[in-house]
């Protein structure tokens, strides 16, 4: 069969659709959106059920932490879109370093969500002290176990690339892990908002 | 400058502007802020670009849609 003319079309349409990083992790990214979404839904509904109620939890959160934990994840998002490119173009060293840079950037958003988080339980304000707060603690909360599963993960992304097992013709895994990275940021971007700064 | 640097600033700027705005109840530039910052990271970050129509149409419009659905229930009248 030769191999360029005797292509099956079926094959054809199914790897155009392969998206980068392939198609599981988008899956995965598909259902944790959808999932949010009805976290931030049931957020919007409350908000209107209990207004004052939202306006005075509002007021209880650290809004510094919260801008400055997402300049940090956009940081992280970037220095593992570096790390990728340097890879794909057989920088293996650099690309240890971006990643690990990012790596840095998720212990140190985990770490300000953590001085957040302590310093609400510090408060006596914890999960189930009203509506607002059980939602966010149930939104930030369930975020901050998807930034800590993907520091696991971008660690042992960063021990291949530095063991040789990824490299220029082999980063697929990486590429996959830098997807539900970027995720772990897409989601933030849709929560912050919405969480934080909607009045 | 590299086009993932140029993004990151632009994200950057984007979250200091919506921040800065936020006591002023624009809350519809707000979701419209951050849509666009969602956007921007599936698109350059993610290589959405790179990636087939159907993903592209998709995961934008779930993006579309939890925000949209947010403003909806956000901006109805009392």
């Amino acid at each position: 069969m030769n191999p360029i003319i005797d292509r099956n079309p079926q094959e054809d349409s199914i790897s155009n659709l392969e998206p980068p990083g392939g198609i599981l992790v988008w899956i995965i990214v598909v259902l944790e959106i959808v999932t949010f979404t009805a976290g931030f839904v049931v957020f919007a509904v409350e908000n209107r059920n209990h207004a004052t109620e939202f306006a005075l939890g509002r007021a209880l959160l650290n809004q510094p932490i919260a801008l400055t934990n997402t300049l940090v994840l956009l940081t992280g998002g970037w220095c593992m879109a570096r790390g990728i490119a340097a890879l794909r173009s057989g920088h293996q060293v650099q690309s240890g370093r971006w990643v690990l840079a990012s790596i840095g950037t998720g212990a140190a958003f985990l770490l300000l969500k953590g001085i957040e988080y302590a310093e609400k339980i510090h408060n006596g304000i914890g999960f189930g002290e009203d509506t607002f707060f059980t939602l966010y603690w149930m939104l930030t909360g369930f975020h901050f176990l998807h930034v800590l599963a993907a520091v696991i993960i971008l660690l042992f992304m960063w021990f291949g690339i530095r063991s040789g097992k990824y490299h220029q013709e082999s980063f697929l895994d990486v590429e996959s892990s830098g997807i539900f990275w970027h995720m772990c940021d897409v989601l933030w971007l849709l929560l912050y908002p919405i969480i934080y700064l909607l009045r | 400058m590299n086009s993932n640097t140029f993004v990151w600033m632009a994200l950057l700027g984007l979250t200091v502007f919506s921040f800065s705005i936020s006591n002023h109840a624009f809350g519809s530039l707000i979701l419209a802020t951050a849509g666009l910052k969602a956007a921007m990271v599936a698109w350059s970050f993610m290589e959405l670009r790179r990636a087939h129509q159907v993903w592209k149409l998709g995961v934008g419009a779930l993006i579309a849609l939890a925000l949209g659905l947010v403003y909806v229930i956000w901006a109805l009248p009392t």
